[in-house]
């Protein structure tokens, strides 16, 4: 297979595929349904992405599982995998809980975005990790989630486009481009399916609050403090966090304002 | 008239002692282990040391890179025959392609990862004799967080005089492949746009300081 049809194009196929069966299909008026498949799209995209570009094992050697013939070393940014793959587990149960406890959606909601910003700073350690650069990470990832949750989705899906293509940029110019082609592949998915919400409007999807938010957010500011952690030449490091935080923190300035001046 | 026989007896038993005396002293050389020459520690001079490494780029031209300044120390008795022992490292962060851009590159992550894996360092085990003063010497090599054994061709290329002293000279020529070590970006994915195999030349030159047989 070609390479950028194996580490670009099937996971936004795969990726906008789920989320395209969500908001096209007989229960697009479900928002619980379209939450889930969006979160779990953009999650296992950037897990197929890392799977096809670093292999299999990269990503099975952080688990328990016995690997034959296997004496590659682990590297700290094969960890990009783990966390795509924990958020992809995570996303369906978010949006079911969410969805179970509507009374409680904004408790949950908070509670788990402090949790994924706070867990993956504790649980992923990439080179010279200091308190000071967990803290970071930990409020970036909790800041982004937070700018994202206050967008709409196709404002939330164009910020994490932006988001994670600039990103992207940046790792190219940082001479990593493993890192690059995972961002390619979410901006991607999260363009595709922002295209697709455009063409079919999802009346019962207002906010992105809940597994969206969660799994947008923490994905780009692992991938933030992985680009920042990694770097080399010139590029400032504060780049990756201002991507990060930034363009979703615009989306939501964007969405508040353009919602608050057009008449409902 | 008294015989003399004291003279003789005294001629006698100095003889005796004398032929005890170099009989215990021949059989004690035969016996001793022979004795070899102590090796000298050549501690490599950083500006004369440095590898030279060759891959393939898109299937086309052989790239030429160089780490510079390559630290560690060789010990050799300077004996044609005695094989030299070898304890070298080179930093990452010296690589130099003459590009600032593809140094940058091969520190990364898909390279050599310089952040997590700083260091290529080469220990000798063993060595067989090539030749005069060449050596197939094998070792460990620790490449990207991966060690493996290797055998390296050695030449002593020649032993000098400095202004600080013996200057001593080799040349190693090594050849492996990246994806042993777990630096796979390139070969299959994206396909064929860096070779697996890299040839090495190792140019070495260090002052020597003790040893026996200078």
């Amino acid at each position: 297979m070609n390479y950028l049809v194996s580490v670009v194009l099937l996971p936004i196929l795969v990726g906008s595929g789920v989320a395209s069966a969500a908001l096209l299909g007989p229960l697009r008026q479900r928002a619980a349904i379209i939450e889930c498949c969006v979160a779990y799209g953009l999650a296992i995209a950037f897990l197929i992405s890392f799977v096809r570009e670093v292999d299999l094992p990269a990503l099975l050697r952080q688990l328990p599982v016995e690997l034959k013939d296997d004496d590659a070393p682990f590297e700290r940014w094969h960890q990009l995998g783990l966390v795509a793959l924990l958020l992809a587990i995570v996303s369906p149960t978010l949006a079911l809980l969410t969805a179970a406890l509507p009374a409680q959606r904004k408790a949950i909601v908070i509670t788990a975005t402090l949790l994924a910003a706070c867990g993956v700073a504790a649980l992923v350690t990439f080179p010279g990790a200091s308190n000071g650069s967990r803290t970071l990470f930990a409020v970036v990832c909790a800041l982004s989630s937070g700018a994202i949750a206050m967008c709409g989705l196709r404002t939330a899906l164009g910020a994490l486009a932006v988001s994670c293509f600039g990103m992207a940029v940046c790792a190219v110019m940082t001479g990593f481009p493993s890192l690059a082609i995972m961002c390619v592949a979410v901006a991607g998915t999260a363009g595709s399916i922002a295209l697709v919400a455009c063409w079919r409007r999802s009346p019962r999807m207002h906010s992105v609050a809940g597994a969206i938010s969660v799994v947008s957010g923490t994905l780009v500011g692992t991938v933030a403090a992985c680009g920042e952690a990694y770097a080399s030449g010139n590029l400032p490091n504060w780049t990756w966090n201002a991507l990060a935080v930034g363009v979703p923190v615009a989306g939501a300035l964007l969405y508040r304002t353009t919602t608050s001046s057009t008449p409902s | 008239m008294t015989p003399n026989h004291a003279q003789p007896r005294i001629r006698f038993a100095t003889l005796t002692a004398a032929a005890l005396g170099m009989a215990t002293l021949s059989l004690g050389m035969a016996v001793a282990p022979s004795r070899t020459a102590d090796p000298a520690t050549i501690t490599l001079d950083p500006v004369h040391s440095v590898a030279l490494f060759r891959i393939q780029h898109l299937e086309a031209g052989l790239f030429w890179g160089r780490f510079n300044a390559l630290e560690g120390t060789v010990k050799w008795t300077m004996e044609p025959t005695a094989a030299p022992t070898f304890d070298i490292s080179a930093k990452i962060a010296n690589a130099d392609t003459g590009s600032e851009k593809l140094d940058g590159n091969l520190q990364g992550p898909n390279f050599f990862n310089a952040k997590e894996f700083p260091t290529i360092t080469f220990k000798s085990t063993g060595a067989t004799a090539a030749g005069d003063r060449h050596w197939m010497v094998k070792g460990d090599l620790t490449l990207h967080g991966v060690t493996k054994p290797v055998e390296v061709d050695c030449v002593a290329t020649g032993i000098g005089t400095g202004p600080a002293g013996t200057k001593v000279g080799f040349e190693c020529n090594l050849t492996l492949k990246r994806s042993d070590f777990g630096m796979k970006w390139g070969i299959e994915k994206p396909a064929k746009a860096l070779g697996d195999e890299v040839k090495l030349i190792i140019a070495l030159e260090g002052d020597a300081v003790g040893g026996t047989a200078q």
